[in-house]
């Protein structure tokens, strides 16, 4: 049992950084909050004053941050200097991660789209650089970020959809040479069709009457056959199953 | 004995272009799959993307296993689902052998999902650990049909008062689960730096027949430590650790170059065939006599 409390004093210690230098200035109520043995609460107290200390707690972050900067590079990126208190105030509502990947970039998606929707961030094209970005993680974690779709057809599992208001060729284009200072554009209707091939995620423009076709699949009772040989659509299995086929 | 990388995705171009540059190539198991937490069925998920780099690594490569979920330091805590996945990946990929790391990266909580601790933590090297880590390592082995590694630690911090030194914990953590060692000397390095010891007297220590694979990586400073943070490549001063240790190391299987992908520009593909071609020259003139 004393094992077990003393690392997870010592993991808040590392993971919050007030804790850590209250135990420092000698503040006991901290450790009072664990079945610790003398030795174990000399231990922490001596810990808590070594340089080592924050170099740990700079590593924890750093660490933290790691999926989120890998998987989701763009958004934290087109953040700049707002990035670290967003993280702060993230890390502060969703204290625990696992070590997946998967799970702390979707809790970050979340997060910042629902900051974006409340108007908590306001960066031009931040909302469809962040569907973007939330398609191409969705694909490569076999996930999905939206609720199961109804319907007799449904787009093919290996691919997303995004729809833009702008033409997001110009934007990806700036992207890639890592300029986030994006010219106005003008609005009008893409749509961009992300596929997941057998090596890389690969993107392809689409025409818009295919593309509207696409992304109003649960309204149709029949497809043309060919959206099905070319791999753009799939039977809903959910569906099927609905129905008791 | 052979000459190994840890796999990122920038080795990707390299290895392609250069197929059997090394012998073999290790890799992060539990980068391969998704966990969807306990009582879930199926719990593990493969990444279709990390499957597919995986399988075309396997049709050139033998592969080894370093994994890091174990987590073998934390108390009251020992994840037999975790192990049963790992078996049932080492079945399709006949990994050369298994490793993990002598700390802890996960806490027990209530949820499904245990806590990440965000970073490897260092243990105290108690005989109560000795205990708890060899224990596990025993169910290990007994379950897994590879050999298993445990890799020495780097730490930043020095916890007082422990029963024993890390050599010796090191030793003792062999002699009783069965399991061998991987040393790191990069990991031997910065800890050399950090706390102001000989390294070559920390080596000396140890009891080499017990290691199986040695790491080598580069590190830098952050503030006032040295960190292991695989930036680049190898110091000098590792190398001579490498000199000193592989004629000690009859039992040696492979020696593996770590380094973290957003690196790479420090190294490029002139640095990645440097850094194999001095291993492999230390290997060909320090090996042991047998």
């Amino acid at each position: 049992m004393s094992i077990a409390q003393f690392q997870k004093a010592l993991y808040q210690m590392i993971a919050d950084i007030p804790t850590c230098i209250a135990v420092r200035s000698g503040n006991k109520k901290f450790l009072s909050n664990f079945e610790l043995t003398n030795k174990e609460r000399r231990r922490l107290l001596s810990v808590s004053m070594q340089p080592g200390m924050n170099t740990n707690c700079t590593l924890f972050r750093m660490n933290r941050v790691t999926p989120l900067y890998t998987s989701m590079p763009n958004i934290c990126k087109m953040l700049q200097k707002k990035l670290l208190d967003i993280l702060l105030e993230f890390w502060e509502k969703h204290p625990k991660s696992t070590l997946q990947y998967k799970e702390e970039i979707k809790l970050f998606y979340f997060f910042l789209k629902n900051k974006i929707e409340d108007n908590s961030i306001s960066i031009q094209y931040l909302d469809k650089i962040l569907e973007f970005e939330g398609k191409l993680n969705e694909l490569r974690f076999d996930d999905s970020y939206t609720t199961e779709p109804r319907g007799k057809y449904i787009l093919s599992k290996h691919l997303r959809l995004i729809k833009w208001n702008c033409d997001p060729s110009i934007l990806l284009e700036n992207i890639a040479e890592e300029n986030y200072k994006f010219p106005n554009l003008p609005e009008e209707t893409h749509y961009l069709l992300v596929e997941n091939s057998s090596e890389n995620l690969e993107l392809k423009m689409i025409n818009n009457s295919l593309g509207t076709i696409l992304e109003n699949l649960e309204k149709f009772d029949n497809i043309p056959t060919e959206l099905m040989e070319m791999g753009f659509v799939e039977r809903n299995q959910n569906e099927m199953i609905h129905m008791g086929i | 004995m052979k000459v190994g990388l840890l796999y990122n995705p920038a080795l990707e171009d390299f290895l392609s272009q250069h197929k059997y540059v090394c012998d073999y190539i290790e890799v992060i198991p539990d980068m391969l799959w998704t966990d969807e937490g306990k009582n879930k069925t199926p719990r593990f998920n493969l990444v279709p993307s990390w499957r597919n780099t995986l399988d075309k690594l396997a049709s050139s490569y033998d592969l080894v296993a370093h994994n890091i979920g174990f987590s073998l330091g934390t108390a009251e805590h020992f994840d037999f689902e975790y192990l049963e996945n790992l078996n049932r990946i080492h079945e399709k990929y006949n990994f050369l052998w298994h490793s993990d790391h002598i700390s802890f990266v996960k806490l027990e909580v209530d949820d499904n999902f245990d806590h990440n601790t965000g970073m490897a933590i260092p243990i105290p090297y108690d005989e109560e650990m000795l205990h708890l880590i060899s224990s596990k390592l025993k169910t290990i082995k007994s379950n897994l049909d590879s050999d298993f590694l445990v890799e020495n630690n780097v730490f930043f911090i020095d916890i007082p008062e422990q029963d024993m030194t890390e050599e010796k914990f090191l030793n003792q953590l062999c002699m009783d689960s069965g399991c061998n060692l991987l040393l790191d000397l990069h990991n031997i390095y910065a800890n050399s730096i950090n706390f102001k010891f000989d390294p070559f007297d920390f080596i000396s220590k140890i009891n080499c027949t017990q290691v199986k694979e040695i790491h080598i990586a580069g590190g830098n400073m952050l503030g006032d430590m040295y960190t292991d943070s695989h930036a680049g490549p190898c110091p000098k001063e590792v190398y001579k650790l490498l000199e000193y240790t592989i004629p000690r190391c009859p039992n040696l299987n492979g020696v593996t170059f770590e380094f973290h992908d957003s690196y790479f520009h420090l190294l490029q593909f002139d640095g990645m065939f440097k850094e194999i071609e001095q291993m492999r020259t230390i290997i060909n003139n320090f090996q042991p006599c047998l």
